[in-house]
């Protein structure tokens, strides 16, 4: 049995590529992803040093979806795992030649978009929690109750602020591809 | 109009260009991608990021359709449509290729 070890990093959703590269350099000092955890809690596996090329790609699928896994292994990439859509891949470097998921930039933007997609469905329940939260604090007259109300209503509002902004950050990063 | 349809997919992209050159026999995932490089000496090289999605845009715009899937591997097929805006495509390269050697000569 290889050694195990832990280690924490937050990466926002528009910083994939920096995922990506971390996870690469990780590899290189010979410590090998074996969960992407959730909440930036990653498992490695102590090994020997080795160039890997990890990729992320974002697909909510399921499992009657294998082909999308089997074009993937067919073509040399490994599953490492999945977290919340995202499919951690990986493939070693050969002389040199780091290997893509990715070929062009319409298929990095597609990914963005299927990215957005996936974010803009939990919009609409937010700004209704928000709604309703906001509605009963005003009914409320107790103090402790209409504290707990305040903070709930403060969480539900820096959720939205952040969604909104990793939205914005990623339609950026879509057209920054674009003008390319 | 079957011709203003057509239009609307052109040009094909690269990579899009070469999965459909391929598809014109059923052909799986995998064996798109060898063919791809095979045929263009390696200058194209179509990942399975780019080619599932590929995949499932041109199946949607009934260019290609699935024909057999075994062993979780599908296999596709160009669809009559498919192989018109091909058609229309050669021909347009055909015509810029023309083009290029007749100025080839002056530079």
């Amino acid at each position: 049995m290889n050694e195990i070890v832990n280690k924490s990093k937050w990466f926002w959703a528009w910083q994939d590529d920096k995922e990506e590269e971390w996870l690469g350099k990780m590899s290189r000092q010979g410590l090998h992803l074996q969960h992407p955890g959730v909440f930036g809690q990653y498992t490695f596996e102590q090994g020997a040093p080795n160039e890997f090329a990890y990729r992320l790609d974002f697909v909510t699928i399921s499992k009657k979806n294998a082909d999308y896994y089997q074009l993937f292994q067919d073509a040399g990439w490994e599953h490492v795992g999945e977290v919340g859509g995202w499919q951690y891949w990986r493939k070693e470097v050969v002389d040199g030649k780091v290997p893509e998921i990715f070929t062009d930039n319409a298929s990095k933007i597609q990914k963005y978009q299927r990215l957005i997609g996936f974010m803009v469905i939990f919009f609409p329940i937010y700004v209704v929690l928000l709604t309703n939260y906001n509605n009963r604090v005003s009914m409320q007259s107790s103090g402790f109750i209409s504290t707990l109300y305040e903070i709930t209503f403060f969480l539900f509002f820096v959720i939205v602020m952040v969604l909104v902004f990793a939205m914005l950050k990623i339609m950026q990063r879509i057209s920054t591809l674009k003008r390319k | 109009m079957v011709e203003k349809d057509i239009d609307k997919y052109l040009p094909l992209s690269e990579a899009t260009y070469y999965i459909l050159l391929t598809l014109v026999e059923p052909l799986h995932g995998y064996g798109v991608m060898q063919k791809v490089e095979s045929i263009s000496d390696g200058t194209v090289n179509v990942g399975p990021g780019t080619l599932y999605g590929a995949f499932t845009t041109l199946e949607k715009e009934k260019l290609i359709t699935m024909v057999r899937e075994e062993e979780r591997r599908k296999s596709y097929l160009l669809t009559p449509k498919g192989r018109e805006v091909l058609k229309e495509q050669i021909s347009r390269l055909e015509i810029m290729t023309r083009n290029g050697q007749s100025v080839l000569a002056q530079l």
